[in-house]
C-alpha cells in the first residue's frame, strides 16, 4: 500500500523550472533517495514535502491525507538538513527536547523519550554539551535524534553525511541506516553521492533537469541504466555509439567502417543509431592483442593502482575505454596491445548520449 | 616575506606610541598635585578627583550624558531593530532605498546636523529640552545600532528557523525561542555601541546643550576652552576607564573585532 | 500576502517617519533658512560665502588640512594594518584594540590629550629643550602642524580597520604563490595585495577626508580662533556673530561637498571593488 505519494509536483521561480515534473510513490518503511547533480530539483522536491516551498502544482500525500495544504509546523515530518541546523543556544538534550515541548509533553514522558533517543545514537554522555562543542559527526547524530523523537511519519534527509571526512561518513551510512531500520520510519534522502544512495536506499530515484529519470532497486538502476546520463552518474561507465545493422551472425553496431561490434538482439531495429554503456568492471583484457582478440583490440595508454584493483584505459577503435580489473598480481604494462572482451548481456542499450 | 622585518617592528612601536600618547597624557596630568597643567613626577596626588566630586558641574553633565545615552540608545534600538529584521528577512520593493535610508544619517557633518535642529528645535520651543536632545541623539546613533542588528538578523542560518518549523514551532515561537535569542548578543552590542557614541558625542550637542541640560563632552568642551586645568583630565580618565570597561563587555558578548569591522 | 506586507510597513514605517521628522524637515528648513535675508528670500549669503576672501581662506585651509590629513593617515595607516596583518592571531587581536580602542573614547578627551602634549610646558617642549632643540618653551598649539597631527590620530583608525578588513579576504597562499613564480616582495605588494585592498584603501580615504573636512572639536580647541575651518566658523556664526542665515549657508555648502564626495567615490567604489570582488563594509566610528 502507498504510503507517500507525490503527484505532479511541478515549481517554477518566474521562468525558471526548478521542478519539471516528480511523481513518486513509496511504500510505509521504505528508504528512498533522490540522486541527482546539483540543479537538478532533488532539493526543491525535498522543500516541498517539508512545506518550506510551495508546489506551483500538483499534490503530496501522506497515508491517504493531502499534505498539501497543511502548515509546515503542523506536518509533523522529521526533517535533518545539510548544515545540520542545530539550534546553537541549547544544549544537545534542549535540541531533542524541543520538538516535544511544541508538542506539550510533558515530564516524565519527555525526560525518557529525550534519553531513549540519545542512548540510540549514543550521545547519553554529551547531553548537557552546546552544539559547537561537538565534532561533525557528534552534531549530525544530534540532528538526527531531533528529527526522530517526535516519532515522525516521515523522515526527510537533506544530504545529510556531505559534511562528514570520508571515514566518517562511511561509519555514519551504517549508523544511518541501523537506527531507520530500528525506527522503521520511512525516509526520503536527498544526495549526490552515488555510493550513499546505493548504501542506504530501497530504491533510488535518479533526478536531471528538473525530473525522474529512473527509479529503481540500486542494483537494477546499476546494472540496467536507462538513458546514457543514469549510466554515467551512477557508477561510471564506458558509452559507445553506432548504428544497428543485422547480420548473418546477429545485430551488429557499426561504429565505424572499420568496427562493427556484436550486440543483444531485440535492441533495437536495423539501421536506427543506439548507445551502448559497458560497465569498467565487465570488460575482459585477453590475449595479447596478436592471437585472440575478443571483440576489440586497444593499445593500453595508463594504469592506475588502486590496491585491490587496477584501472586501464585503453585506445581503441571505439575511441578511450575504461576497465577496472581486479588485482591479481599480474598486470598487465603500458603500451601494450591487448584484446577486449565481454559478456554480450553486458552491453546495455541506454537512451541517448551526448555525442 | 611573511615575516615583520626589525623596520616594520620600529614603525609598530612608534604608531603605538602615537595611539597612546594623548590618552596616557590625560591620565598622568590627572595625577599632578600642582594647579595647571603639569605631569605628576614632581608631586602626585589625588585632589582633582576629589576636585570632581566637591564641584558637581561634572558630576551633573555626567550624569546628564548617562541617562541622554541610555534613553537614545533605547529609542534607537526601538526603531531600528524592526526595520533590521524587516530589511534582512524579506525581499522587497524599496529594500535597499530604505537601508540605504535609515544609514544616511553617516553621511551628514555633526555640525550641519546641530545647526539643523537648532532651528528646528527652536521653531518648535523644544531647543534645551531632553526631548529634543533625546531625539537628536537617537537619530544620529540610529545608523550604528542598526547595522549591528542587521548583520546579526543576515547572521543567522534560515534552516535552523526551518527546523524549529519542522518540529512544529509556530511563528511567534519561532521568534521568541529561536530568532531572538540568536540576535540577541547583537541587540545588546547594537545598544552599547550606540550608547556609546551618544555617550562621546560633542559637535552637535554643543548646539543643542543648555547650561541647565549640557552633556559631559559639551561640558568638557567648554572648561577646556576657557581655562584649562586638571579636573579636565581627572574627569577624562575616568571616562576612559569606562570606555577600557565597555570594550571588555563587548568583547565578551559580541567580539570587538565584529563591531568594528561591522560583520562576520 | 497581504498580511506579510502589512507587517513588513509596520515594521519599517517608525523608523521612516522619524527619519522624516527629523532629518529631512530640520534638513529642508536649514536649506530655507540660508536664504533669507533682511529683504525676504535671496542669495545674500551665499555671495559672501563664495566672495569674502575671509571665507575663502577658511575653505582652503579646510581642503588643505583635510587632503593632509588623509594623505598621512593613508601612509600610516595601510603600513600599520600590513604590519598588523603579519602578526600573529593573538597580537593581532591586542594590538588591533589598543589601535582601534580610541574610538570608543570621547574625541574631546582625545583631543585634551594632544592639547596637554603640545602646551608650553607640555612633555613635547620640554623634550625638545633638554635635547637642545629649542632654546625656549615651543607651543605647537594653534599650529598647523599640531592641528594635523592630532586630526591624524583620530581618523587613522578607520584606515587601520577597512584596510585590515580586506586584507582578511586575501588567501596567504596566493603570496606564496606569487614568491614560488619568482615576484619579490615588492612585486607581490604591487601585483597582488595592492589591488587587492585598493577598495578599502579608497573607502578609507573617504571616511577620513569627510571627518577631518567637518571636524569640529579637534580644530576648535587645537586650532583655536587662529586657525578657523568651515566647522568652527558655522559655530561661531551661529552662536557669537548671530547671523544664522550665513551659518546655514556654510553648513548647505559643506553638506553638498560630502555628500557628494560620498557618491561619487561610490561610484568609483563599487567599480574598483568589482574588480577585487572582495566584499567589504563601511568601517565603524563616530565623525568628530
Amino acid at each position: 500500500m502507498t504510503f507517500l505519494e507525490l503527484n505532479g509536483l511541478r515549481k517554477h521561480y518566474h521562468s525558471v523550472r526548478a521542478v519539471s515534473e516528480v511523481s513518486l510513490s513509496a511504500e510505509r518503511g521504505e528508504f528512498i533517495s533522490l540522486l541527482g547533480p546539483s540543479g537538478c530539483g532533488k532539493t526543491t522536491t525535498l522543500q516541498m514535502i517539508a512545506g518550506f516551498v510551495e508546489p506551483s502544482s500538483g499534490s503530496i500525500w501522506l497515508d491517504g491525507q493531502p499534505l498539501t495544504t497543511v502548515k509546515p509546523q503542523n506536518r509533523g515530518l522529521g526533517v535533518v538538513f545539510q548544515s545540520y541546523a542545530l539550534f546553537p543556544h541549547m544544549t544537545v538534550a534542549e535540541n531533542v527536547g524541543f520538538g516535544l515541548d511544541m508538542r506539550k509533553i510533558r515530564e516524565p514522558e519527555r525526560g525518557r523519550r529525550v534519553r531513549d533517543v540519545l542512548e540510540l545514537v549514543q550521545l547519553e554522555q554529551h547531553r548537557d554539551r552546546l552544539p559547537a562543542q561537538l565534532s561533525g559527526g557528534q552534531q549530525q547524530r544530534v540532528a538526527l535524534a531531533r528529527a526522530l523523537v517526535i516519532a515522525p511519519p516521515l523522515l526527510l534527509l537533506d544530504e545529510p553525511l556531505s559534511n562528514l571526512d570520508a571515514k566518517l561518513r562511511a561509519e555514519m551510512q551504517l549508523e544511518l541506516r541501523r537506527i531507520q531500520r530500528s525506527f522503521g520510519t520511512t525516509t526520503v534522502m536527498v544526495t549526490h553521492d552515488q555510493d550513499e544512495a546505493m548504501a542506504l536506499s530501497d530504491r533510488i530515484a535518479v533526478m536531471d533537469s528538473g525530473r525522474i529519470v529512473q527509479l529503481g532497486r540500486p542494483q537494477d538502476v546499476y546494472e540496467r541504466p536507462a538513458t546514457a546520463f543514469v549510466a554515467s552518474f551512477l557508477g561510471s561507465t564506458n558509452l559507445i555509439c553506432g548504428q544497428l545493422r543485422l547480420s548473418a551472425a546477429g545485430m551488429q553496431l557499426v561504429v565505424s567502417d572499420r568496427v562493427a561490434l556484436p550486440c543483444p538482439d531485440s535492441t533495437g531495429r536495423a539501421g536506427e543509431t543506439a548507445w551502448f554503456s559497458i560497465r569498467p568492471e565487465k570488460i575482459r583484457l585477453v590475449g595479447d592483442g596478436s592471437g585472440e582478440t575478443g571483440h576489440l583490440k586497444g593499445k593500453i595508454v595508463m594504469r592506475v593502482f588502486c590496491g585491490d584493483r587496477w584501472i586501464y584505459e585503453l585506445d581503441t577503435d571505439v575511441g578511450r575505454l575504461v576497465l577496472r580489473v581486479q588485482n591479481q598480481g599480474h598486470p598487465a604494462d603500458e603500451g601494450r596491445t591487448a584484446g577486449l572482451t565481454w559478456n554480450l548481456g553486458d552491453m546495455i542499450s541506454v537512451e541517448g548520449g551526448h555525442a | 616575506m611573511m615575516r615583520n622585518g626589525p623596520l616594520s617592528l620600529v614603525f609598530h612601536a612608534v604608531f603605538v606610541a602615537f595611539t597612546a600618547a594623548p590618552l596616557v597624557a590625560v591620565m598622568l596630568v590627572s595625577f599632578t598635585d600642582k594647579g595647571y597643567m603639569a605631569m605628576p613626577f614632581s608631586g602626585a596626588s589625588l585632589r582633582w578627583y576629589v576636585a570632581l566630586i566637591d564641584a558637581p558641574h561634572f558630576l551633573d553633565a555626567f550624569i546628564t550624558s548617562l541617562w541622554l545615552g541610555a534613553i537614545s540608545a533605547s529609542l534607537s534600538l526601538l526603531l531600528s531593530l524592526p526595520a533590521a529584521l524587516a530589511i534582512s528577512r524579506y525581499r522587497f520593493v524599496g529594500r535597499d532605498a530604505i537601508s540605504a535610508a535609515l544609514l544616511s544619517p553617516l553621511l551628514i557633518p555633526h555640525v550641519v546636523l546641530g545647526v539643523a535642529f537648532l532651528r528646528f528645535f527652536t521653531d518648535f520651543g523644544i531647543n534645551g529640552t531632553p526631548a529634543g536632545l533625546v531625539a537628536a541623539h537617537a537619530l544620529i546613533i540610529t545608523p550604528y545600532c542598526l547595522r549591528l542588528c542587521l548583520s546579526a538578523a543576515n547572521s543567522i542560518d534560515e534552516r535552523i528557523e526551518q527546523a524549529a518549523v519542522s518540529l512544529g514551532a509556530k511563528r511567534r515561537q519561532v521568534f521568541t525561542r529561536i530568532t531572538l535569542r540568536l540576535i540577541l548578543p547583537g541587540i545588546v552590542s547594537g545598544w552599547v555601541l550606540a550608547f556609546i557614541h551618544s555617550f562621546d558625542e560633542v559637535t552637535m550637542s554643543a548646539f543643542l546643550a543648555s547650561p541647565s541640560l549640557m552633556p559631559l563632552p559639551v561640558a568638557l568642551y567648554h572648561r577646556i576652552e576657557d581655562s584649562i586645568d586638571p579636573s579636565v583630565a581627572a574627569m577624562s580618565s575616568l571616562l576612559i576607564v569606562m570606555a577600557v570597561m565597555a570594550m571588555v563587555v563587548i568583547d565578551r558578548v559580541y567580539g570587538l573585532s565584529r563591531v568594528f569591522t561591522g560583520s562576520r | 500576502m497581504h498580511s506579510q506586507r502589512t507587517m513588513l510597513i509596520w515594521m519599517t514605517l517608525p523608523a521612516l517617519l522619524f527619519y522624516l521628522a527629523l532629518l529631512a524637515v530640520p534638513l529642508l528648513s536649514i536649506f530655507l533658512l540660508s536664504f533669507e535675508t533682511e529683504a525676504g528670500p535671496g542669495l545674500d549669503s551665499y555671495r559672501q560665502v563664495f566672495s569674502d576672501p575671509y571665507f575663502l581662506t577658511i575653505f582652503l585651509r579646510t581642503l588643505g588640512l583635510s587632503l593632509l590629513v588623509t594623505a598621512i593617515a593613508l601612509v600610516l595607516g595601510t603600513g600599520e594594518a600590513l604590519v598588523l596583518s603579519r602578526m600573529s592571531p593573538s597580537w593581532q587581536g591586542i594590538f588591533l584594540v589598543v589601535i582601534l580602542g580610541p574610538l570608543l573614547i570621547s574625541v574631546i578627551v582625545r583631543t585634551l590629550g594632544w592639547a596637554i602634549l603640545f602646551g608650553g610646558n607640555g612633555p613635547l617642549s620640554v623634550a625638545a629643550q633638554w635635547l637642545h632643540l629649542s632654546d625656549g618653551p615651543i607651543s605647537l598649539m594653534y599650529s598647523m602642524t599640531g592641528l594635523i597631527a592630532a586630526l591624524v590620530h583620530v581618523s587613522v583608525p578607520f584606515v587601520v580597520i577597512s584596510v585590515w578588513v580586506s586584507l582578511q579576504g586575501i588567501n596567504p597562499d596566493v603570496e606564496r604563490a606569487g614568491a614560488s613564480l619568482g615576484a619579490n616582495g615588492f612585486t607581490i605588494f604591487r601585483r597582488l595585495v595592492l589591488p587587492r585592498i585598493l577598495p578599502g584603501i579608497l573607502s578609507a580615504s573617504l571616511v577620513v577626508f569627510s571627518l577631518a573636512a567637518t571636524a569640529f572639536a579637534t580644530p576648535a580647541i587645537i586650532g583655536g580662533r587662529r586657525l578657523k575651518v568651515v566647522a568652527t566658523a558655522i559655530y561661531d556664526e551661529f552662536l557669537s556673530m548671530l547671523n544664522w542665515p550665513l551659518g546655514a549657508a556654510l553648513a548647505v555648502v559643506l553638506l553638498l561637498v560630502n555628500v557628494g564626495l560620498f557618491s561619487l567615490f561610490n561610484r568609483v567604489l563599487n567599480r574598483s571593488r568589482r574588480r577585487a570582488t572582495t566584499s567589504l563594509s563601511r568601517p565603524e566610528g563616530q565623525p568628530t
